[in-house]
């Protein structure tokens, strides 16, 4: 299938085998799951309708591979690496101008919904989407710069001296904001 | 530009990942977190992500767990159906294959025993194209002495029937839904 060549090879995985979640097991897992991987597309991609899309895309593609995975972190780890894999996808296709590309108008709303997410948007914004995901996956997810070198796929030492510099940019965008609105004020 | 991690770095970490700040903090990493711009800046990056993830969160819609089940179960289902017909795609392709093959072997066998019904006659001996043909003939001849003397009786049905065969193929190939998965 086509879309099984996207499908990230974890390292840590066993050889794929039966379905390794009954239903009860995957509803478990995807309460657990399943809001903090649509924040992350949703903020990543600063578009909720398109978080929706590949947040069940992710899921479904989760569990269609069929593998054993070491305990809940690794599936999430693994999950989130689906889900970041399909963000890449996303941006490397052409941008089309149907009418199916055309965001919900709910969209802006639910990620201006408190003064934090308010602040932060525009930094994030201010960014390189391989940044936010950086960003987003280090101090959001608190995952360490191993974690995040599996999961995006790039490499380890690299990750450090790319969240070193993104984070000094958001930091100094943050401030030049919570500055603007003191002036305001 | 120059990477200077402060030494603390890892402590304001792991005391914020721990949510002990800033209530349950030691008061010397409070304070050195004030004056280190590392360590402020890794505060305020921290927070700011934190925040934003709990109130993108508590305002995600999701989708009931038992549709994104249901998909992935007709999705498996769908993609085991496409895996067991993947050798009866074969033999179509196979028999369509066998099919223009037999009716090139008619066509060549009828020409070899001179129908009559070359538009080719119409050549000059000496055309490249004739002389080719000539040769292709000549070639074919051998081969096709034992097809070509097939009593007609004998040939007609049999093509018929390979024929028939080819056309049940490719309508089950048209058949094929190409946005199942």
């Amino acid at each position: 299938m086509f879309w099984q060549i996207a499908l990230p090879k974890p390292a840590a995985v066993e050889q794929p085998a039966e379905l390794r979640m009954d239903s009860d097991a995957f509803a478990a897992f995807y309460e657990r799951s399943a809001r903090p991987l649509w924040a992350y597309l949703a903020r990543v991609s600063g578009n909720p309708a398109l978080a929706d899309d590949l947040m069940q895309e992710a899921f479904l593609r989760f569990l269609a591979a069929q593998l054993s995975l070491d305990g809940e972190i690794a599936a999430r780890r693994y999950l989130f690496r689906i889900a970041t894999n399909l963000l890449r996808d996303h941006w490397r296709r052409p941008v089309s101008d149907s009418l199916e590309s055309v965001p919900e108008p709910h969209a802006p709303a639910v990620l201006t919904d408190s003064h934090a997410a308010d602040m932060l948007g525009p930094a994030l914004a201010a960014v390189s989407p391989r940044d936010r995901q950086l960003l987003w996956l280090a101090y959001a997810e608190g995952y360490s710069h191993k974690e995040i070198a599996e999961i995006t796929g790039l490499q380890s030492a690299s990750i450090r001296l790319l969240l070193f510099r993104s984070r000094r940019r958001v930091a100094q965008l943050l401030l030049k904001q919570a500055k603007g609105a003191s002036l305001c004020d | 530009m120059r990477l200077i991690a402060c030494p603390r770095e890892k402590e304001v970490s792991t005391e914020l990942a721990s949510g002990h700040w800033p209530h349950a903090v030691a008061q010397d990493l409070l304070s050195h977190s004030h004056s280190c711009s590392r360590c402020r800046e890794l505060l305020l990056v921290s927070q700011a992500f934190r925040q934003a993830r709990q109130a993108t969160i508590a305002a995600a819609p999701l989708p009931a767990h038992g549709l994104v089940w249901w998909r992935a179960q007709l999705r498996g289902r769908g993609e085991a159906v496409q895996k067991l017909e993947r050798p009866f795609l074969t033999v179509q392709i196979f028999t369509l294959l066998l099919t223009l093959a037999a009716a090139a072997l008619l066509l060549a066998s009828q020409i070899h025993r001179g129908v009559g019904w070359q538009p080719w006659a119409l050549w000059h001996d000496s055309h490249p194209l004739a002389t080719a043909w000539q040769e292709t003939e000549s070639i074919l001849a051998g081969c096709l002495d034992w097809f070509a003397h097939w009593p007609l009786a004998l040939l007609l049905p049999s093509l018929t029937a390979v024929a028939l065969f080819a056309a049940v193929a490719v309508f089950l190939a048209l058949q094929r839904d190409p946005n199942r998965s």
